[in-house]
This record gives C-alpha cells, structure tokens and sequence, in this order.
C-alpha cells in the first residue's frame, strides 16, 4: 500500500499506457484478423455488425457431395437431439455449440481445430448433413471438415443483406 | 413520506455526495460492479459470490487504508475476469477494471482527489477520442449501413419512426424475417436477401450517422478544453450520456462514463455530482429492471 502510494503518478502513468496499448492492441488485430471490433476492449463497438450477426457454420465433405451445418446460433436439430440423449451425450453436443458460440468474436486456427476435433467423434444424424454420408464409419473424418464464418453485411444503398466470410479454416488450417 | 421528508431526503443525497467525493466514488464503483458482475454468467461463480460481501466492506467504511484492500481485492477479480474472458466480455469489462486500478492507487496518493481527476479525464479522453478514430476508420460506419442496419432491423427508434411512417412496423418485420430466413438458408444455397428501404429514410440514417460523430468529436473538443469551459463540460458530458441512451440500451457502459464523469469534477464543479449521482442510479435501475421508456424502443 505504501509503494503505490508513494509511486501513485507512475503507476497512474503505466495506468494510461496500459489502456493505450490495449486499444492499439485490439485495433491492430481488428484490422489485420477477424477479431471482431466490439470485443478486446477497444471501444470499436457500434463501427461494424455485432457479433451476432455472425453465423458460425461447419461444413463436411464426402466425395464430391458437401454438407452444411449451422453450429451458432442454435441449430434446432441439434437442440432437440441434445435433450433426447444421455446427460453425457449431451454435454458433449453443448461444448461444441458453445465452442462455436465464443468463436464468432475472435476465430482463430486453434480454436476453430478444437471444435473440428470434437465434431469428427461425432455420428451426425442425417438431418443434419443432408443425407451426406462419411466416406468410411459414421463420423466425417477431421480432414474432410471445415469450418466456415458469414457475417451479415447491410448494403442499403443497393437495398440488400448479403452473407459474406470473415473467416473459413479446414483443420491445421489448410 | 411527505413532501418535505422527501425534499429533505434528496437534500441528504446532494449533501453527502457533493462534499464525500471519494466514498461517493467508492458506492458508485459498488453499484456499478455489482450490476455488471453479479449477473454475467461467463463470471466465476467464486469470483460472483464474493464480490459483494467487498464492495459491501467497502460501501461501509470511511478508512482510505480499508477502500484500497477492498479495491485491490475486487480489481483482481475485474483482471482475472478480464483474462479469462478476453475477447468475450464487452469493452465495459475492461473500463470497470481501469477504473478500479485508478480508484486504488488514487485513494493512497497524496492529493489523490486532484490525481483521480486527471485519471478520469485521461480515460474519458481516450475512450470518445479512441472510440470516433475507430469510427472514423471504418467504411462500414462512414457509409451509413452501420446506423441503417439498426434503423431498418428496428432496434432504433422503431417507435419513433412509426409516428411519421405508419407502415414502418411492416417494413421491419419484412426485414427482420428475411435476416431470420438467411440465418436458416444453407450458404450453398444463397447469400443475400433484399432489404426494405423507404424513400427518404437514407437521408434520415446519414443525419444520424454524421450526428452521432459530430456529437463525439465535440464531447472531445470540450473534454479537451475543459480549463475554459468550467460546469459546462459536465452538462456536455451528461447531455451526452442521454442523447446516446435515447438511442441503445448500453446503461451499464453510460453509467461508467458517468462514474469517471463525477471524479473529473472538482472544487469548482462539484454541483455537478448529484446530477451524474441520479443518472447512474437511473441506469442502473433501469438495467437491473429491464425497463425502458416505450417511446425509445
């Protein structure tokens, strides 16, 4: 107590370069990822659309045929196979949709592998991959998946919403 | 309660929180905090159950010595929040943090009222200053679209709107449903939608949007020139806070504009606390209620 007391311009100094350095921080990496501006503490709020306006997507490949799967927000088959199966199943779904919830304000590689990891244990129902069937067993293998962000994006001059990719990673990010 | 109770009672409130500039800031804090941190659930549980019990050791004491333990313990509990939920919690998140740090090293400083001041401006400063570059930068916000895409999805005004535009309700819900319908449309199958745009509402949407940075960058002007404009700058600032509560719902992230509002004041513009006083309890009622006035919706 008597340090901070007897430094308390200096430290109030670092204070004020610390949050200085924090803004340039999330500016920087706004600008150069898909880092989304209302978060990291960069005061970037209401410049670009929310994070919810994010639509996180897991896509599945099996010969030439493709399957598309929205992890955020919530997908209702998913939803409603989570409450039909045991406690543990369950969980199991929960921390991929969750997993994808937090990716949409700042994917990266890492994070966006984590959830490909967990999503090739997974038999998917066929609801889900649109008939779309694994090359061998009942999961997708992690090399045939990819995961796919879409932001909305307003143009209302030209009078549209249009859907485009902030952010798509096949595992290891090839 | 009669009327002259009630008087007597707001004449309490102005007394105590015009001439107890540091425990007013310590109950301020405490409001705020426990607003925002006891009902975020990506929050430790640990860290929610604790934090009341020291904002109240800290609310209750009039020692310096105990508000900077007190301080300490919930600055580390705003830090590891922040840590932890980096690039989740919003930017309110890290300035309640800041905002402890600065209260903690303020309250053991000599001359710590003249020292939080300045903290406070350096925050305030950064915060609009940082906060119109960001703006500024973005192509998004200088065409219009980002103050369009609230207008026309109805999350501004929308009650507003519909006195002067009777089918706006219709235009939003037209929008609203094709935003719902893309969000189920799988990407391979099509990625846009067209958006209902009445005439004449983009000049409304531009007007807003240049408001809006014009509104910024004089906040900034004033904060900066603030030796001359003495209680003016306070009324700038709480005109502010309301002209932006009229359009979001961002109580909590206005209440510490408030906060750091109240420790810019000094000698000569303490009349301004018991306005910043009321305006965050306002915020904060209104957040924790759920409430907002009808005609801002």
């Amino acid at each position: 107590m008597q340090f901070i007391g007897k430094n308390a311009k200096l430290l109030a100094a670092l204070l004020v370069i610390l949050v200085t350095a924090n803004v340039g921080f999330q500016f920087y990496s706004h600008k150069t990822t898909a880092l989304t501006p209302w978060k990291g503490g960069g005061f970037g709020m209401y410049t670009e659309p929310h994070a919810d306006s994010r639509t996180v997507w897991l896509e599945m490949r099996s010969g030439g045929e493709l399957a598309q799967m929205r992890l955020y927000p919530e997908n209702e088959i998913i939803a409603n196979w989570q409450d039909g199966i045991s406690l543990k199943g369950g969980q199991f779904l929960q921390s991929i949709t969750d997993k994808a919830a937090k990716l949409r304000y700042y994917p990266t590689i890492k994070d966006a592998d984590e959830i490909i990891t967990l999503a090739s244990r997974t038999a998917w129902l066929d609801d889900l991959t649109g008939g779309v069937q694994p090359k061998v067993g009942n999961a997708f293998l992690p090399y045939d998946m990819r995961i796919v962000i879409y932001e909305n994006v307003q143009d209302m001059y030209a009078q549209k919403v249009t859907r485009r990719i902030v952010f798509e990673t096949q595992m290891g990010g090839q | 309660m009669n009327a002259q109770s009630r008087t007597r009672a707001l004449t309490a409130v102005t007394r105590f929180t015009t001439d107890n500039y540091f425990h007013t800031l310590m109950i301020l804090f405490a409001a705020i905090v426990f607003t925002f941190f006891t009902t975020k659930e990506y929050i430790p549980a640990l860290f929610r159950i604790a934090m009341p019990w020291a904002l109240l050791i800290m609310i209750t004491s009039t020692e310096n010595r105990r508000w900077f333990w007190m301080l300490a313990v919930s600055s580390v509990m705003l830090l590891i929040n922040v840590y932890l939920n980096f690039y989740v919690i919003a930017n309110h998140g890290f300035v309640i943090a800041y905002i402890g740090l600065a209260l903690m090293i303020a309250v053991v400083a000599e001359n710590g009222e003249a020292l939080m001041q300045k903290m406070a401006l350096w925050f305030l400063t950064l915060l609009m200053g940082l906060a119109l570059v960001q703006k500024l930068s973005s192509p998004y916000y200088m065409s219009g679209n980002l103050i369009g895409d609230y207008i026309l999805s109805g999350n501004m005004f929308k009650v507003l709107i519909s006195l002067f535009y009777p089918d706006w309700f219709n235009v939003v819900h037209e929008n609203l449903a094709g935003r719902r319908g893309l969000a189920n449309t799988m990407p391979q199958t099509g990625n846009s939608l067209p958006l209902a745009v009445p005439a004449g509402i983009t000049i409304l949407i531009m007007g807003l949007t240049y408001t809006s940075l014009a509104a910024q960058f004089l906040m900034e002007a004033a904060l900066l020139l603030r030796a001359r404009m003495g209680i003016w700058v306070h009324y700038a600032l709480l005109l502010f806070v309301v002209i932006i509560y009229s359009t979001r719902n961002e109580n909590v992230f206005l209440s510490m504009n408030c906060i750091l509002g109240y420790a810019l004041t000094d000698e000569q513009t303490k009349s301004a606390r018991k306005f910043y006083v009321l305006w965050i309890f306002y915020l904060l009622a209104m957040e924790l209620s759920g409430v907002r006035p009808g005609i801002l919706a």
